[in-house]
């Protein structure tokens, strides 16, 4: 479905430019043909249809083509993290079995057990030259899961969340009516693709609305200023931690004035960074609420809203609060739940764990808010305990079992708190073994084997002893 | 030169707690190498880590030196921040 969206812009407009990479642009023709190339390399090493492609890439127009092999074969396409370490590489090769991984190192792959013939590098590919004259869609008549998302789990494993071709573009439809996104407007990929914000709204939100892609290859505040006024950009689409780095960046008031659509979401930006955002920019920054398994649910359409709102369902989404089993009426609080074509297919291979979120139909979030009288959504927290970096969702069981596994400790306990720009950060709270001195480096160390950068705790606390008090609640007696 | 060496150090401390959320001590930052054998530093926290430098020291580091071998090499940043005019 998406890969048909995708023929049938680039056979009406084939010189509308898909992507800008370093000032060029590439038509949605070229892109079209090289996505014709990458499924041509995929079936050349037995890849089929609904068979499984890692794709383990920065932020590069290779990635996008990759994704666009995939959806002309058919194949899943899995985006992961590039800087992923060589224990989780080696999970995810048992997990799913991929049939081909496009990246830009082999070792880990390799080392995973995946065969060399196998594995695609990810970079330097030729600029395509052509559009391609024939574009062959066979393969994606059929509403099949399209791409494989990561998600915190709740039990220390990343789940993957299934989402199919047919229902994700409905979902990207109705999210690019809501915004205007269209063919001609302009926006920044700041953020690689295995992020789940960045893979829906920078990538698949532009490519199905017949969009430009302007990619950043590496973020530096400065010379995103410059792209966004060279190349016009009108949109950006980001985590609060992008509008906070912009913000603070030294940039001249009013030196992002070409913006007209600012979207933030993931976590909430405190009133500072709207502010400064505001000078910098003169757009107002909105705030859109989704997750990995949920696609969007609510986003800002207007400029001012109360404090907490975080908008409107897209068409076709519905939301309800809950309270255990009891929908709750406007005013009243409880577990946000969500129906709509965002909604994933479930996880892969654990249907209880699909079952368990689910409720008359609705996906229950894990997050508390409430609606308003006109069906306006306020964000009031989190009922799971994930850790939300920036945006990011971290689970903290997955990080405590990566620390009780080092020699010397004896237990931990890994937490949100409050960091920087009112955002969160990963905190550890660590007892060592008796007669054991365990050192700030040794543990940055050992995360740093099992756990990609962004999961190691950046605030480590060395206490005497833990204990859970009745509420479940733990204690620490820090060590002087 | 633009400050005491001790001083210095105290006020990358207070950088990495300020920017980064981490308390790592003095004592700690001198003893080691690099920044990220201490604190995990993915892309978005090292440009922190500069904007957080730069504010505090009122400075703009050359383009030249904007990468992550010399944002944490602490003892050669020390040795930038010692040198600049005050």
């Amino acid at each position: 479905m998406i890969g048909q969206c995708l023929l049938e812009i680039a056979r009406t407009q084939p010189e509308l430019p898909a992507l800008v990479v370093r000032g060029t642009p590439m038509s949605y023709g070229r892109l079209l043909s090289t996505g014709g190339e990458v499924r041509r390399r995929l079936e050349a090493i037995g890849v089929r249809p609904g068979a499984v492609v890692v794709c383990a890439l920065p932020v590069c127009w290779e990635a996008v083509a990759s994704f666009v092999g995939c959806a002309l074969l058919g194949a899943v396409y899995m985006p992961v993290n590039p800087a992923w370490s060589r224990e989780e590489i080696a999970w995810l090769v048992k997990r799913v079995d991929p049939a081909a991984a496009i990246a830009v190192s082999d070792d880990a792959w390799v080392a995973a057990g995946l065969e060399h013939s196998r594995l695609i590098s990810g970079r330097d590919w030729p600029w395509p030259d052509a559009a391609s004259a024939g574009w062959d869609g066979a393969g994606i008549e059929a509403d099949r899961p399209i791409a494989y998302q990561l998600s915190s789990g709740s039990t220390g494993e990343p789940k993957i969340v299934v989402k199919s071709g047919g229902r994700f573009l409905a979902s990207m439809q109705a999210v690019a009516s809501v915004v205007g996104m269209r063919p001609g407007r302009r926006i920044l990929v700041t953020t690689p693709f295995h992020f789940g914000f960045s893979f829906s709204w920078q990538m698949l939100l532009p490519l199905v609305s017949g969009a430009t892609m302007v990619l950043l290859e590496k973020f530096d505040p400065g010379e995103a200023a410059e792209v966004i006024n060279r190349e016009q950009v009108q949109c950006l689409w980001g985590s609060p931690v992008l509008y906070g780095l912009l913000s603070g960046a030294h940039l001249p008031q009013g030196s992002l004035g070409g913006l007209e659509l600012c979207i933030t979401g993931g976590a909430s930006v405190t009133a500072e960074v709207k502010e400064q955002w505001s000078r910098l920019s003169g757009a107002a920054l909105r705030q859109a609420y989704g997750t990995t398994e949920a696609g969007m649910i609510a986003i800002q359409r207007e400029d001012d809203v109360p404090e907490g709102c975080v908008g409107l369902p897209p068409p076709g989404t519905e939301i309800r609060i809950y309270d255990g089993d009891r929908i709750q009426p406007a005013g009243e609080p409880g577990e946000i739940a969500v129906r709509g074509p965002g909604v994933m297919s479930g996880y892969l291979d654990d249907d209880a764990a699909t079952a368990a979120l689910m409720i008359n139909g609705f996906l229950r979030t894990g997050d508390a808010g409430w609606l308003d009288e006109q069906g306006r959504l306020y964000f009031n927290g989190r009922i799971r305990p994930w850790i939300n970096a920036g945006g990011i969702k971290i689970d903290p069981v997955e990080v405590q079992n990566v620390l009780r596994k080092m020699p010397g400790v004896r237990d931990c306990l890994v937490r949100g708190e409050p960091g920087p720009r009112g955002l969160e950060i990963v905190a550890a709270n660590i007892a060592a073994e008796p007669g054991v001195e365990l050192r700030r480096a040794e543990v940055v160390a050992h995360c740093r084997v099992h756990l990609a950068e962004y999961k190691i705790p950046r605030m480590i606390r060395f206490v005497a002893a833990m204990t859970s008090d009745l509420t479940g609640k733990s204690r620490v007696r820090m060590l002087h | 030169m633009m400050d005491g060496l001790q001083n210095l150090w105290e006020r990358l401390e207070r950088v990495i707690a300020g920017a980064l959320g981490a308390e790592v001590s003095c004592v700690e930052l001198r003893q080691a190498a690099r920044l990220d054998d201490l604190v995990a530093l993915d892309s978005v926290a090292l440009l922190e880590f500069t904007i957080g430098v730069e504010r505090e020291f009122s400075i703009r580091i050359e383009n030249q030196r904007l990468n992550r071998d010399f944002m944490t090499d602490l003892p050669a940043l020390v040795a930038y921040l010692s040198q600049l005019p005050t």
